[in-house]
């Protein structure tokens, strides 16, 4: 009996804290079997009610902020409307409706420019009648005027003094006009408060020449194509697209915080008075965020957050596609800024457990930007209450 | 966090608090199953079977006794109740050979480490490896295992005799 005490001390001291290896996908395995789930549903149920409500209810947020009108279709209306006024009652059918004629263009009457082109005016002005785009470029140019001046070449010579002095006349009208418009800092106010901030902020950087998103066409002294130093902008933007590298850390039962680094590509076309282009954005983010997981099905759980992100400019660029690629050329123009993008969103998402704490998350959101005096156009400053998806990884720890 | 706030989560089907426990003690009930089981895959299902009760039951644990002690109660239950289920109890070919009066040096058993003596009990035949692990390892008494293996108490202790014997034969040819 002695020496079965001492036998039994002797493997129990051995074995009693002994530990051997086990497989890394065990845990996943008991997890998946474990009975909390059905214990957390009957828990969660009144949650279950609670969030489905909530999710209910962020949908329509959603709904009415993609259904809301845009920037873009409130910025047309007025300006445009007061801007074409006059050209209207200058301007043949052909060629008149272009929505974002600027100032510059109004000024020339029909009578005024009608009258003896030269030859070197008649090609820029051919060109810019094939264009639709372009119609703005030739205030009140018209076509029949063309011909009779090819037909009657004796006449055009005779007027071609009359046509030097109708054209300084344009370009100093013009410039006075210029003038006029960018000393007087009402319409940028008005268009600044009105949402059309595109139109106002873009023209504006254009003018001042301060402006890194100017367009690259102005490299023309031609008076029938100054209208394009006004250039004018009209955003269609892509929906925001979101990778992160997050860790999260518990504070309470089913309470996280969330931090890491989320990169964000921003796309947009636009059209512009210049012709149509792209334009691509970078940004890196780093975000906070509170989270709360009410919900754990097997490897998956759902949560909400709220939380806050500042977004740093990485680089991006803007892809000209001129009407008029003999002036204005095609290609990438880099942009610059410098200004961190703050903003403050919620979140709801679902991640999948893959190994250990690492999960895989997807998350709709629904995010405010902050206004940061960027002179570049985003869909964050055009739309700044608006929604994205995030797909990204997260560990615990 | 400490072992009864840990043990309160999981009461409270805490997730993370359930797969914190099961870091802390996985290890230690792995060595317990592949005491019982005949492979490690055995071992697998006793440790997955197991971790499931002990996370569905712990609402019986009323800190009377070690945590630890429990769970390892509760998975040499699970490995008992699987072995009967699968009638491996009754295995105990070849130990009627064994003289049960042979003395043995039970000195020698700190000369080898745990692995080899782990190693040792899985050659074991299971009816006289489960005696023995329940008698010499978890400390129940023969009245206790024989209840539990439905065997007589003389039984229980033929066995766990004739297991230390051949136990102490393979460590004496190790060393």
């Amino acid at each position: 009996m002695i020496d079965d005490q001492k036998f039994e001390k002797a493997i129990r001291a051995k074995l009693e804290s002994h530990e051997s290896p086990v497989r890394d996908d065990m845990w996943a395995a008991i997890e998946a079997k474990l009975p909390q789930s059905t214990v957390t549903k009957k828990v969660a149920l009144y949650r279950r009610i609670l969030w489905y409500s909530a999710a209910a209810v962020a949908a329509g947020v959603v709904a009415t902020i993609i259904l809301w009108p845009s920037p873009e279709q409130v910025m047309q209306s007025p300006l445009v409307t007061d801007e074409t006024v006059e050209v209207k009652t200058t301007q043949p059918e052909s060629v008149q409706p272009h929505e974002w004629i600027t100032a510059a263009e109004k000024t020339p009457r029909k009578e005024q420019l009608s009258i003896s082109p030269t030859e070197e005016m008649r090609e820029p002005i051919a060109q810019v009648q094939s264009e639709p785009v372009a119609a703005v470029a030739t205030p009140s140019v018209e076509k029949t005027t063309e011909n009779d001046q090819l037909d009657n070449p004796t006449q055009a010579s005779q007027e071609t003094e009359a046509y030097r002095r109708e054209m300084e006349a344009f370009e100093k009208a013009g410039k006075e006009l210029k003038e006029a418009k960018w000393t007087d800092e009402t319409p940028i106010k008005k268009r600044q408060g009105n949402n059309g901030i595109r139109v106002g902020l873009m023209a504006s950087n254009s003018t001042s020449g301060n402006s890194k998103n100017s367009a690259t066409a102005v490299r023309t002294k031609n008076p029938l194509l100054m209208s394009r130093r006004d250039p004018v902008y009209k955003f269609d933007h892509s929906i925001p697209l979101s990778v992160g590298l997050t860790a999260s850390k518990g504070f309470a039962k089913n309470w996280e915080i969330e931090s890491g680094v989320v990169y964000t590509y921003l796309y947009s076309k636009y059209r512009s008075t210049n012709g149509n282009g792209s334009q691509e954005l970078h940004y890196l983010g780093v975000p906070i965020d509170i989270i709360y997981r009410f919900a754990r099905i097997k490897r998956a759980s759902f949560y909400a957050a709220v939380g806050g992100q500042a977004d740093f400019y990485l680089t991006g660029r803007q892809k000209d596609e001129g009407y008029d690629e003999g002036i204005s050329g095609s290609g990438y123009k880099k942009l610059e800024h410098e200004n961190v993008q703050f903003s403050v969103h919620a979140n709801v998402g679902a991640a999948l457990t893959l190994y250990k704490q690492l999960e895989l998350y997807l998350e709709p959101h629904v995010a405010y930007y902050i206004e940061n005096n960027s002179s570049i156009h985003n869909i964050w400053k055009d739309k700044p209450f608006n929604f994205g998806l995030t797909l990204g990884l997260r560990t615990g720890f | 966090m400490n072992e009864k706030k840990l043990i309160e989560a999981c009461k409270n089907n805490d997730a993370s608090a359930q797969k914190l426990l099961y870091e802390t003690f996985a290890r230690k009930m792995m060595s317990v199953c592949l005491r019982y089981a005949d492979s490690r895959e055995m071992a697998e299902d006793f440790l997955q079977e197991g971790f499931i009760k002990v996370f569905s039951s712990i609402q019986s644990y009323n800190y009377e006794g070690s945590f630890e002690g429990w769970m390892r109660r509760v998975f040499v239950n699970t490995a008992l109740e699987s072995l009967r289920k699968n009638d491996l109890l009754r295995n105990g070919i070849g130990l009627d050979s064994l003289d049960p009066q042979q003395e043995a040096d039970y000195s020698a058993v700190d000369k080898i480490s745990a692995d080899e003596l782990m190693e040792l009990i899985a050659q074991l035949p299971s009816g006289f490896r489960t005696v023995f692990n329940m008698f010499a390892v978890e400390g129940y008494s023969h009245k206790e295992i024989a209840q539990a293996l439905n065997i007589t108490e003389s039984t229980s202790r033929s066995q766990y005799t004739r297991a230390k014997k051949l136990l102490q034969k393979w460590i004496n040819e190790l060393e």
